[in-house]
């Protein structure tokens, strides 16, 4: 790969907001840098480089989309590599879960807690049962429906990126949609006297 | 069907370390950035740069995109001069 050209944030900025000369210039700098971090990051997914290069193409519209809102808080290269990272993973949970509906895995919003005969362990599993009928109750008396498939979802791997595709609706509204909910479980386990970390050791 | 206990473990675990001054993942993306900088340099973060660390730890999906971040910036080293600084 030929090297590219040097610059600081600030020329990064100027140049790609530049002329037509100075513009492509910089954009082929960083379309070899984004590519090159890429390449290495993702070696291990046996990527093709058709992919890549779609990745960066989108990436290098959304930057020159956003480059009002760079903040100058780190490097510009470092900020459009994490523009890239999100792109490319974005992209390879869309393909893995293509195929996936939203009913697959989330069983359209019932909560069935885990068999009890497949708890091996005896010690607390007195207290076990009793935390997960609590929990239970308040799943299903507390959450709305949409809070339950979006849960069900996430605990079956799904992403939010991939549940707000299927929602028509979008990562962040779904990562508020889901903290809710969990706010909720955690105010309504509290009313029923369990304690945050006295939780964590019953289910551990 | 029924839950797995590793899934219920996962589940009460969020909720147990649920707290009301989360961050979303669009604003982690935002802070990612100064994120890996401070931890590629080995310098100590600041409260700020935490907010987005503790995002980072909590939620799975920034956790991927921030690993192959680290591993991308590893990859391209340094390719950037330091700003230009004023001296008058």
């Amino acid at each position: 790969m030929t090297e590219a050209h040097r610059r600081n944030a600030e020329q990064w900025i100027d140049h790609l907001r530049g002329d037509s000369g100075v513009r492509e210039s910089a954009l082929t700098d960083l379309r070899r840098i984004l590519l090159l971090g890429l390449s290495k990051a993702l070696r291990s997914r046996n990527l093709d480089e058709a992919f890549l290069e779609d990745v960066v193409q989108d990436t290098l519209v959304k930057i020159l989309d956003r480059l009002d809102q760079f903040q100058f808080r780190s490097k510009f290269t470092t900020w459009a590599m994490t523009i890239a990272t999100r792109e490319a993973i974005t992209e390879l949970r869309r393909l893995r879960w293509k195929d996936v509906s939203l009913d697959d895995v989330s069983d359209g919003g019932r909560f069935e807690p885990p068999n009890p005969a497949d708890d091996d362990q005896p010690e607390g599993h007195a207290a076990r049962t009793e935390l997960v009928a609590s929990l239970k109750r308040l799943v299903d008396g507390r959450l709305t429906d949409k809070q339950r498939v979006a849960i069900n979802a996430e605990l079956s791997g799904m992403p939010q990126e991939e549940i707000a595709r299927r929602t028509d609706s979008n990562r962040n509204a779904i990562y508020k949609l889901v903290h809710d909910a969990r706010k909720k479980l955690q105010t309504g386990l509290r009313e029923e006297g369990y304690d945050t970390r006295e939780v964590i050791q019953i289910i551990a | 069907m029924p839950l797995t206990y590793e899934q219920l473990k996962g589940l009460i675990g969020f909720v147990a370390e649920t707290t009301d001054d989360e961050i979303t993942c669009i604003e982690c993306l935002v802070g990612m950035a100064e994120l890996a900088e401070f931890q590629l340099a080995g310098r100590e973060i600041d409260d700020a740069v935490a907010v987005i660390r503790d995002h980072v730890e909590f939620c799975p999906e920034c956790a991927e995109e921030y690993e192959v971040l680290l591993g991308a910036l590893e990859a391209i080293g340094d390719v950037e001069d330091e700003p230009a600084v004023a001296t008058d």
